[in-house]
């Protein structure tokens, strides 16, 4: 459990949770699917949370979205100092998701221009313009294609292209490699870490696997299930930039070992 | 799936690819064309079957005495053919503004969904065939009825198809609109609408034949024109060749309205991803 000091107002610089609960349904039917969470997420930190299916992960993620009904998050959850619904109408999240969810009917650009042409009061301009994105992401060259013409691998790089457009200040990724196949998830960490490494956000991953928590993160949240809460937070200070190397170390496999066991302690 | 462009074929080869025979060519060719070897060998043995069992004309006729039928009367049949199409295409027109019109009502609205499923559930079910002799006594012989009926065949699958387009879209793709702080108009234009043309355009494939056979329906309960028209006339005279002339035109315009609809589909909905 993360014990820091409660402050009346809600820190400006970061992601802070105190106390949140989710409950979905109301009366008899009434679950209870994120119990008493605190957590912060300080500037430019990877977090990413792990936990088995249905420990209340992607819901956790969904309510600092601001995708969850209002009446089913209760405590306090500010993001830079604004409630999820302020965060998402000042542009400061962006989400991807574990499949691409692009528009069949859209090229690549257009798939990418498609949160800008919509969104609302929106007067900052992209510092990037699509075709600088898409060489970030290693897609340089593909604006014209169509999603269907593309691997899966490149689909979610188009996604994480048509996030980063955003400028966020906060990206919430939902298992965002988890459809991927592992040769391709290995490629795509050190290109998320070294596509981070070009700008300031702060990341949540929501992840089932341990190995991708542990290569990516600066804190790992261990979640149990039934409510969900956080049942350990654990440290990685590996230092940056890190390669795949590093997944066959020592240390890395004992961190991974720890994640597991607290894992398997919480089922 | 395209290749990948961005790797090169940096090597020659060293597997030997093998060159295209001759006879590979003409298996191919073959294949190409071995349905239609079929069906030209099918009326064939039909044409000699009926001229060596010398089977009376009005039982089974030979396809050339069809043909000769066609020749002495096509001015007929092709009026006939006019008209059926025409009614058609009233039908499918009206199918598509009533079916789309409901379609989205139902997509949209849960309450509507709920109040209307047992009336359009009870028309669906109702054969079209026991509700012509009501349209007829209710609107008279002529082209409101047949228009109808074949508006009752088409309307349902565009109806059911343009709900469901409207309501089967991503959660995470409208979620991912929500985030950028897109209104419900923009989630409405830029989502929801184009994902539900592919379901749109699969239900034309269904509905435009079904157009045809419910114009049909309602030329042969009553009516004095149109290809339903013409078979009730030649099937009273037992002229069994122009009854399949007759058969075989319906068919063409059935076949016709459907390729049309692929034809448009390809051209309207590219991505499509959809398959029924």
């Amino acid at each position: 459990m993360t014990a820091e000091t409660s402050t009346s107002t809600a820190p400006a610089d970061r992601v802070d949770l105190r106390d949140v609960c989710i409950v979905h349904g109301r009366g008899s039917s009434a679950v209870v699917a994120v119990e008493g969470v605190d957590l912060t997420v300080r500037p430019r930190e990877i977090v990413s949370i792990v936990g088995h299916s249905g420990c209340g992960k992607s819901t956790l993620l969904r309510a600092l979205a601001g995708l969850l009904p209002h009446a089913s998050v209760q405590g306090n959850l500010s993001i830079l100092g604004r409630s999820p619904e302020q965060a998402r109408k000042s542009g400061l999240l962006s989400m991807v998701f574990q499949d691409p969810v692009l528009a069949p009917w859209r090229t690549v650009e257009g798939n990418i221009r498609l949160p800008l042409q919509v969104a609302r009061g929106r007067e900052r301009k992209p510092s990037k313009t699509i075709s600088e994105q898409l060489e970030v992401v290693g897609l340089g060259g593909y604006e014209k294609r169509y999603p269907k013409q593309l691997s899966g691998g490149q689909r979610q790089r188009v996604s994480l292209a048509r996030a980063l457009m955003m400028e966020p200040q906060v990206l919430l990724m939902d298992e965002p490699f988890g459809a991927l196949d592992e040769i391709t998830r290995d490629e795509m960490h050190t290109e998320l870490l070294r596509i981070w490494g070009t700008t300031d956000a702060s990341v949540v991953v929501v992840t089932h696997s341990i190995p991708e928590a542990v290569f990516l993160s600066d804190r790992i949240v261990v979640m149990a299930a039934h409510p969900g809460r956080i049942a350990d937070v654990v440290e990685v200070d590996f230092p940056r930039p890190r390669g795949n190397d590093l997944k066959d170390t020592p240390e890395f496999a004992r961190i991974a070992h720890r994640i597991r066991t607290a894992l398997e302690e919480n089922r | 799936m395209t290749a990948n462009v961005s790797t090169p074929v940096h090597k020659q080869v060293k597997a030997v690819i093998p060159p295209e025979s001759r006879a590979g060519l003409l298996l191919k060719t073959f294949r190409s064309a071995r349905a239609w070897i079929v069906l030209a060998l099918a009326v064939a043995i039909w044409e000699a079957a009926v001229r060596i069992l010398d089977t009376p004309k009005y039982v089974l006729p030979a396809p050339s005495a069809m043909i000769v039928e066609f020749q002495e009367n096509y001015s007929l049949f092709l009026n006939g053919l006019w008209a059926t199409t025409r009614m058609s295409l009233y039908g499918l027109a009206a199918a598509i503004v009533i079916g789309v019109a409901l379609g989205i009502a139902m997509g949209r609205s849960a309450l509507f969904e709920e109040l209307a499923f047992p009336f359009l559930n009870i028309i669906r079910v109702m054969p079209t065939i026991a509700i012509a002799p009501l349209l007829i006594i209710w609107f008279g012989r002529g082209g409101v009825p047949i228009v109808i009926c074949s508006c009752l065949i088409a309307v349902f699958p565009i109806i059911v198809d343009v709900a469901h387009g409207l309501t089967s879209v991503d959660e995470d793709l409208v979620n991912m609109m929500k985030l950028a702080n897109a209104s419900e108009l923009s989630i409405l234009t830029q989502i929801r609408i184009p994902n539900s043309l592919p379901y749109l355009f699969s239900s034309f494939r269904v509905a435009a034949p079904g157009a045809v056979v419910g114009a049909l329906l309602g030329e042969y309960i009553g009516s004095r024109e149109g290809l339903g028209y013409l078979i009730t006339v030649y099937s009273a005279q037992l002229n069994t060749a122009a009854v399949f002339v007759l058969a075989l035109l319906s068919c063409l315009v059935g076949l016709v309205f459907f390729n049309v609809c692929v034809w448009l589909e390809k051209i309207v909905v590219p991505w499509k991803t959809v398959v029924r």
